[in-house]
């Protein structure tokens, strides 16, 4: 089994990347548990949520304490999040980050904002950063296929999935590994 | 003259207490409204009156339930009706003051709100009647009741609910009483001819509770209106028109007929007094506003 | 049929819409907000045919349900912790009018403190109501067990509430099998029972003597247990269509070291318990409760015959004596090796090192007595 932690803040989008990462993976012929993280959310405060995915029957029905992989939305939250130590962690970043030797864990770094202020995803205050940062995990990731990815992306937007497809594509290509 | 149905719907022998204005009007509503009616009772007097186990001496379909719900489950049973297409039966919630002005005010501002297709009916003995005479926010001022014996008796004023429901927007209310009867089948007809959430305030002569002769209701109920006590009018989707000019009879031949009032003083009576013309001034201004 | 990922909530929604039920009144609470949501959706769109009242309150909600099922309709509502208790006058009512309701509970715990997470104790304080109590593991027994309760309920004469544990099912999304047609037939069945009939008139719930009112009551309790019975059967006819099996009782493994007890989302979490102790030599097997009342008692001795040990895991409190769950089965089966563990109030986690360190605990003989599963550190 492995599981998957999206860490953001409300407003970002957090619980409808779960979903499609959630469906991405069903397609790929996993059992998955897809499970948003609730309190006392507004915009601008955490939100996480987790997927779990196995090729059997998931069982467990309690939360998600340590990932195997993470998707940072948001680096602000980075020492509030946990990963198993020789996990993959995607973070969505300009900054020039540095991984430490001792790490095993693999760090993959892109700059969902800019892909989707390029396509006018958003706002620039608010940019839509969740399929661009899906896009980049399916590369990070390498379990699950692009065209998986578009399908899950197209019946969940209808109308609005081409250009987050396009954003999808872009982050898939820019994002690179430390 | 009106031409009120001979058919009984209302069977004899139901328990109501001699000289009781409740099922007086029940007969009458009955009659205007027909046997395709069905009848939601929350706890009241007619609980009783319609006969215990095994007996349904108001003639037509009854769900007896609980007190604060009778307009909740009136507009359950119209749901159903309109999803089965059965357009012609009338939902007819029939509560007492304290099922409507105090505990089931919530369910009745809903129905309301929701402009549901009922008949509400309040019937109105201003009190607690069926637990024994205990205060509701329907009892006049200057009335004892066991929770407001004298000289603590309520002094408050009755809570104006055909006020109430008008600030939710329906397409009719209106007021009657078991002493006009042709004005009070007049209004429940109307009242089954339009679609949407209908509101009847009955006045309730209840010889027990209001302390007078059992042969004394309908001379009651008439002094009631007579000295603008209650007034009889309607409010159609927000006109309104009165539907009998009293003659202003002066209220203490009202009030002496009837122990509940019997420790008024004259200045009591005298306050009493002013609150109806206070009363009528606010109303005259509503009538003459529609012409 | 098709597989989607959706979540518990939708499910019930999905199952409801496929139910032809006529009329729907609801208040919304968290978290089954997206019961009705949806629900409102699909009637929006013309995909279900239903009325849907938008009452003012809970109490208001089962009333106005009370209403719409003595006329004869096919009723369905959803609540949850607060709502639920705002309601319990009315549950008797309808349980004592005979009106088979069904509605979905997203069991959550009560307030105070306020909360919003998962806890059975607001189901479980309304067992006395006369409803008839389902449990579902996971979202597909929710979406499932919607279709059997209204066939339940209705041959049954018992109203009906299918539980699901707060945002471990009602707002976590996995592949649930849905109906197309398939269900028809099923879901068509109707049974009639007597109605608010303007040319048949009757009072329903009118005052009764002792000597009226016993008999009344009796024949509710005598048709509550038939429900045991109806229950297996519809689930039968159900697993005709479905393949897919339900039972009051589901019992996992046979060991007979050790039997867990337990009902909701825990249970599934309890069957990775008992892998893992059938792994390491402890014979054991996962009792899961589906249906809580009818109390399946027969079910119920049977599937803990033989075990040596039995310990129940209560996702719920009554304050001052302990977890219900295993206050009953040990009070109805005379049970004297049993020992239970209240757990997870207010959504605290419980994961499968906890059950496995309380069923080792009980084994060595070092858990003696009813425990509460919390740790200070």
């Amino acid at each position: 089994m492995k599981e998957i932690g999206l860490h953001g803040r409300g407003g970002q989008g957090i619980v409808f990347s779960g979903e499609i990462l959630a469906n991405v993976y069903f397609f790929e012929g996993y059992r998955v548990l897809f499970m948003p993280s609730y309190g006392a959310e507004r915009r601008g405060s955490p939100s996480n949520a987790y997927v779990r995915i196995d090729k059997q029957k998931i069982y467990a029905r309690y939360a998600v304490s340590v990932p195997d992989a993470v998707v940072v939305f948001n680096m602000s939250l980075l020492s509030n999040i946990k990963l198993k130590e020789d996990g993959i962690a995607l973070l969505n970043t300009t900054e020039d980050i540095k991984k430490s030797s001792s790490s095993k864990a693999r760090i993959f770094v892109v700059d969902a904002n800019s892909i989707a202020t390029k396509l006018k995803l958003g706002t620039p205050a608010m940019p839509i950063i969740n399929t661009a940062l899906l896009g980049a995990f399916c590369k990070a990731m390498g379990d699950f296929s692009f065209d998986n990815l578009k399908r899950a992306i197209e019946e969940k937007m209808g109308s609005r999935a081409g250009i987050n497809i396009q954003a999808a594509e872009m982050a898939y290509e820019a994002v690179r590994e430390l | 003259m009106k031409r009120i149905s001979r058919d009984e719907i209302l069977k004899p022998n139901h328990l109501a207490c001699p000289g009781c204005g409740a099922a007086l009007a029940m007969r009458l509503a009955l009659k205007a409204l027909g046997r395709k009616t069905i009848v939601v009772i929350p706890a009241c007097c007619w609980t009783i009156i319609n006969g215990t186990w095994g007996f349904n001496y108001a003639g037509v379909p009854v769900f007896h339930t609980a007190f604060e719900t009778t307009a909740a489950v009136a507009s359950g049973i119209k749901a159903t009706l309109e999803m089965q297409g059965k357009n012609d039966i009338t939902v007819m919630g029939w509560a007492g003051d304290g099922g409507t002005f105090d505990i089931g005010l919530q369910a009745l501002s809903g129905a309301a709100e929701r402009n549901d297709d009922i008949i509400y009916v309040c019937y109105d003995n201003e009190a607690y009647m069926n637990t024994g005479i205990q205060r509701s926010s329907a009892t006049p001022v200057g009335a004892a009741t066991t929770t407001t014996p004298p000289p603590f008796y309520k002094n408050r004023p009755k809570k104006d609910i055909m006020e109430i429901v008008e600030a939710h927007d329906v397409p009719y209310i209106a007021s009657a009483t078991v002493a006009y009867p042709q004005d009070l089948v007049k209004k429940f007809e109307k009242a089954k001819s339009i679609r949407g959430f209908k509101f009847l305030h009955l006045f309730i002569p209840c010889p027990p509770g209001h302390k007078f002769p059992e042969s004394k209701s309908i001379q009651v109920a008439k002094l009631a209106v007579e000295t603008g006590v209650f007034p009889l009018y309607e409010i159609k989707h927000g006109t309104y028109k009165l539907t009998r000019k009293p003659r202003f009879v002066d209220v203490k031949e009202y009030l002496l007929l009837q122990g509940r009032f019997k420790h008024l003083s004259e200045e009591e009576i005298e306050g009493i007094r002013r609150e109806i013309r206070k009363r009528w001034d606010k109303l005259e201004r509503m009538f003459g506003a529609f012409g | 049929m098709k597989t989607l990922v959706v979540g518990g909530n939708d499910a019930i929604a999905y199952a409801v819409s496929k139910s032809q039920v006529d009329v729907v009144s609801a208040y919304p609470i968290t978290p089954q907000t997206s019961i009705i949501e949806k629900i409102a959706g699909f009637i929006a769109a013309g995909q279900m045919h239903a009325k849907f009242i938008k009452v003012e309150s809970e109490h208001s909600a089962m009333a106005a349900c009370i209403g719409a099922s003595a006329a004869g309709g096919r009723v369905f509502t959803a609540t949850s912790a607060q709502g639920l208790l705002l309601m319990h006058e009315v549950l008797h009512w309808a349980a004592g009018a005979n009106l088979p309701i069904v509605m979905a509970n997203a069991n959550r715990a009560l307030a105070p403190p306020w909360s919003i997470w998962a806890e059975q104790t607001d189901s479980l304080s309304q067992r006395d109501t006369g409803w008839i109590q389902l449990y579902a593991s996971n979202s597909q027994e929710a979406y499932d067990l919607v279709f059997l309760a209204f066939r339940t309920a209705e041959e049954s004469l018992v109203p009906a509430m299918v539980c699901m544990d707060g945002f471990l099912l009602t707002h976590t999304k996995e592949p649930i099998t849905m109906f197309d047609d398939e269900i028809e037939p099923f879901i068509s069945k109707r049974t009639p029972r007597d109605i608010l009939d303007v040319s048949n008139p009757k009072a329903f719930g009118s005052l009764a003597f002792p000597k009226d009112y016993m008999p009344v009551k009796i024949k509710q309790h005598k048709g509550m247990l038939k429900a045991l019975d109806i229950f297996e059967e519809v689930a039968g006819q159900f697993n005709e269509i479905s393949d897919r099996s339900y039972s009051s009782i589901c019992q996992y493994g046979d060991g007979t070291d050790v039997a867990i007890v337990t009902m909701g989302s825990i249970a599934e979490t309890a069957h990775l318990a008992v892998d893992r102790l059938n792994n390491e030599g402890i014979k054991s097997r996962l009792v899961k409760i589906t249906m809580f009342r009818p109390f399946p008692k027969k079910r119920l001795a049977e599937a803990l015959k033989g075990v040596e040990h039995v310990v129940v895991f209560d996702r719920n409190i009554s304050h001052g004596k302990g977890g219900i769950i295993k206050d009953e089965v040990t009070g109805a089966l005379g049970l004297t090796n049993s020992i239970g563990f209240v757990c997870g109030l207010g959504g605290y986690d419980v994961t499968e090192e906890d059950m496995i360190k309380s069923v080792k605990g009980v084994l060595e003989g070092t858990i003696k007595e009813d425990t509460i599963l919390w740790s200070e550190a």
